[in-house]
């Protein structure tokens, strides 16, 4: 019964992830190449955001149906994440002070990447903690 | 806080697989806490007392430095 609750909230993420990935993908391709009115762009630029809305959710209701080694896991993974993201604006940010600051690596696009990719260094690191 | 699982597990012939399955979590969580990389909450405890039928204090006991 827990099982079959556990694995049908893990099929859930997986599928609303897969959702998110489909709309997001497609929208900024046509948001940036399509030649679009802007309201036309902010219309279409709701429905990736719904879905991760829905994808966070359901991720968030996932993580209570994990037993407590695999909730300690995630919770260090996004604590890692989180401080080398505070780490990575606080480099953003003094590199714009001092002016030397690329905008070509550091556009919101480039920067969505680094948070995902900061969320899956913590989440190995948690993991090869504890889990052998 | 070392544990004596890996004994009372032996005792019941049981593999850490058949222990999560008795205590509902995974066999990862049941490798975690055998080897003493992560302790348990109280409820967890006590389930895994009740599966092998001894107290808690039989499988978990505080060290020196606790």
């Amino acid at each position: 019964m827990e099982t079959t609750i556990k694995k049908k909230a893990e099929k859930r993420t997986i599928i609303t992830a897969l959702i998110w990935g489909v709309t997001y993908l497609p929208i900024i391709y046509l948001i940036k190449h399509g030649g679009l009115d802007k309201g036309v762009s902010v219309m279409l630029s709701v429905i990736p955001i719904i879905t991760f809305i829905i994808y966070i959710y359901s991720y968030i209701k996932q993580m209570g149906t994990l037993d407590e080694v695999k909730q300690r896991i995630q919770f260090e993974a996004v604590v890692i994440g989180f401080a080398l993201s505070l780490l990575l604006m606080l480099v953003l940010c003094l590199l714009d002070v001092a002016g030397v600051l690329n905008d070509k690596y550091a556009g919101f696009a480039y920067l969505e990447m680094y948070l995902m990719a900061f969320y899956f260094i913590g989440l190995f690191i948690a993991r090869r903690k504890y889990i052998v | 806080m070392k544990n004596t699982i890996k004994v009372e597990r032996a005792k019941k012939n049981w593999t850490q697989a058949d222990l999560a399955t008795h205590i509902g979590i995974s066999r990862q969580a049941v490798n975690a806490i055998e080897t003493g990389k992560f302790v348990p909450s109280t409820v967890l405890a006590l389930r895994m007392a009740t599966a092998f039928e001894c107290t808690v204090e039989v499988l978990f006991q505080l060290e020196d430095n606790n």
